[in-house]
């Protein structure tokens, strides 16, 4: 049995907003073991980014309220202090953003960069030996000549090179973990698939746990060994990576997977889409949240919260149809 | 046969910034044919938005010509040009920048028909109303503001207002990249119902080659202001021929391993060169996994191969040499 890095257990994130609370992840719990990477996939809104961010605490401050427990390692994370968390961010757990033009510093070279983190968590290493680190770190994610490039400046790289300098920055205390919240999205498909290809290398390299949020179905299909399903707030379905794309149980994931444009089927049938829209979650919820655009929807789902029931080992699906009382 | 709905005859298009002159379009030349779609996909920077405003007129052309229903475009006069934005719309990629927030969805609608002055005012509403439902919103919010929608819902809108003036032929640029793959589903097949009722032309402009192939009759790829290959949207899947083509295909990731046929193209590795590097020879040459000396120095021209597939390419003008290419790789 591999070593959990990462138990969350009931994580809660609300926000304070002008129209009210807005409770964005509504109690998941999930695990990361050593060496694994899991998707987490949803639509936009459906609270994917706010529980990452939360892992490390990088909600608004002041109008982000957690509640539950993000164990690393044993110690509930939601404790620390803030600078506590400053030792854990970087070094420990690592994160990698969307989009690769506004999350680096356009004032400083990429070197430098890389080597400010370093130097944080590394205060005793030597300037020279730290900036060796770094070149390797460069060259590792396929940057080509990092002695030059180490002074060059964000603007002057591409996209997928910028992306890659990301990675550089993330994995440069090579940290345990590494959440990477949409990191291809931004970029072009050629592209896309050589970072892919580049984070499946680092996983197998440094033996990093990556957590991938993604809204791309096909992209957790190439890469991850297990997926979560987030809708509205709630992880309704989680399996590896086989068994939730050959036997789907929850309606949503159904839906989602038959939406996806297939190049192995004829072009004239008509795409799956799911009609409506996902719920605001600025209102309390009744029900289950995703029971107005789901087809198989019984009375008993507007009425009760849907429990997660273990369809299977390792299989779980919040929908009352694999409830007792609903099985013929 | 009949002649195109539109015509683009050697279409370039350049921008200068200080020195340096930048080619978005490089001597492009297609048709497009009455009620049908022709996608053009191509990756960031490529020059098809260009083309869509080009044949808009929402962008001077440098030189070149483009023939709507064999008129020309850029000789229209201030008249012509006039009931020309009539007949052709834009739905723009960002259903949250391209709409007015301090209008309501009904003000938005309604703005191209007053401007045109198509309709009394007291007959607006009822038309408008009536076009929501088509696009599959409820005359209800026609009274509210952009932000009380979702993205989705937006985009609609936007295709509400392009539609208003019953135009024949509208631009889509990347009207489906902003929003989630169910609602990618919907606004597609809402696309295509309103096709086959109105009889519209499509250009359909994304870099989604898997949803592409659902709307789309023919598919022109670029790269780097260059046409690089046109075809029939079935053709361009089962067989790709310009290796840029194959390595785009490749890099959609799959759900469901496709087939690998014998011609499955390798990973290109590389990043594309700036428009400006290009002096000679193929755009393509430094990430092909084919190039050869004469593709550095000689730029391929569009060759018809089959029916209706044209490819730019030096190594299909020589089958053997095409061959030996590929089994070399295998």
């Amino acid at each position: 049995m591999k070593k959990k890095l990462l138990d969350v257990k009931d994580l809660h994130v609300r926000f304070s907003t002008s129209r009210g609370q807005l409770h964005a992840v509504r109690g998941i719990h999930f695990s990361i073991y050593e060496g694994e990477t899991v998707g987490i996939v949803g639509e936009s809104g459906c609270g994917k980014s706010a529980a990452v961010k939360a892992l490390t605490r990088l909600n608004p401050r002041y109008t982000t309220h957690l509640e539950g427990e993000v164990l690393y390692e044993g110690n509930n994370l939601l404790n620390y202090s803030e600078a506590q968390m400053r030792g854990v961010r970087g070094k420990e757990i690592s994160m990698i953003f969307q989009d690769p033009m506004t999350s680096l510093n356009p004032t400083m070279t990429i070197g430098n960069q890389i080597l400010e983190g370093y130097a944080q968590h590394f205060p005793s290493t030597p300037k020279a030996k730290a900036r060796l680190t770094v070149l390797e770190m460069l060259r590792k994610v396929g940057i080509p000549f990092p002695e030059e490039r180490f002074n060059a400046y964000p603007h002057t790289l591409s996209g997928g090179m910028r992306q890659r300098v990301m990675i550089a920055l993330a994995l440069a205390c090579e940290p345990k973990i590494l959440l990477a919240d949409e990191p291809t999205t931004a970029l072009d498909v050629t592209i896309q698939a050589q970072i892919l290809d580049l984070l499946k290398f680092i996983q197998k390299e440094t033996g990093t746990s990556i957590l991938l949020i993604t809204h791309d179905m096909s992209v957790i299909a190439n890469v991850c060994d297990r997926v979560l399903v987030m809708y509205a707030g709630k992880i309704i379905e989680s399996a590896s990576v086989e068994t939730l794309f050959s036997h789907p149980q929850h309606p949503y994931t159904q839906r989602l997977l038959a939406a996806i444009p297939r190049l192995d089927q004829p072009k004239d049938q008509p795409l799956l889409s799911i009609e409506g829209a996902p719920p605001n979650l600025i209102h309390s919820l009744k029900g289950c949240s995703f029971c107005p655009r789901c087809r198989e929807a019984m009375t008993i789902c507007k009425q009760e919260d849907p429990p997660t029931f273990e369809v299977k080992e390792n299989h779980l699906s919040a929908c009352l149809k694999h409830d007792a009382r609903c099985i013929r | 046969m009949t002649s195109p709905f539109i015509a683009i005859k050697n279409l370039t298009k350049t921008y200068t910034v200080g020195k340096k002159v930048i080619t978005a379009i490089d001597d492009l030349s297609l048709t497009i044919d009455k009620a049908q779609t022709l996608g053009l996909v191509g990756e960031s920077g490529c020059g098809k938005t260009t083309t869509g405003r080009c044949l808009l007129r929402l962008e001077k052309a440098t030189s070149g010509e483009i023939y709507y229903e064999k008129k020309p475009l850029f000789q229209f006069n201030p008249q012509e040009l006039f009931s020309f934005r009539r007949e052709a719309q834009i739905i723009f990629q960002d259903p949250y920048s391209s709409l007015n927030p301090r209008m309501t969805a009904g003000d938005i609608i309604a703005e191209p028909l007053r401007i045109h002055k198509i309709l009394e005012e007291k007959q607006i509403s009822s038309y408008i109303a009536q076009l929501v439902t088509k696009v599959g919103l409820s005359p209800s919010a026609l009274k509210r503001f952009p932000h009380e929608f979702s993205g989705g819902q937006r985009q609609r809108i936007g295709i509400a207002r392009a539609l208003a003036l019953k135009p024949q032929f509208i631009v889509c640029d990347e009207p489906i990249s902003a929003l989630d793959v169910p609602i990618q589903a919907q606004i597609i097949n809402l696309l295509k119902d309103l096709q086959k009722e109105l009889g519209l032309t499509y250009l359909f402009i994304t870099h989604n080659l898997a949803m592409v192939r659902y709307i789309s009759d023919r598919i022109a790829v670029m790269y780097l202001g260059h046409l690089v290959e046109l075809c029939n949207a079935e053709e361009l899947y089962l067989n790709p021929v310009h290796p840029y083509t194959q390595a785009l295909l490749s890099a959609i990731p799959q759900i469901m391993p496709i087939k690998k046929s014998s011609q499955a193209a390798p990973l290109v590795h590389k990043e594309p060169l700036a428009t400006e590097q290009i002096v000679t020879g193929c755009p393509f040459a430094n990430r092909c996994p084919h190039a050869m000396a004469r593709c550095h120095t000689e730029r391929p021209k569009l060759k018809v191969i089959s029916e209706g597939h044209q490819v730019a390419c030096h190594l299909e003008g020589d089958k053997t040499l095409f061959q030996s290419a590929l089994s070399q790789k295998f």
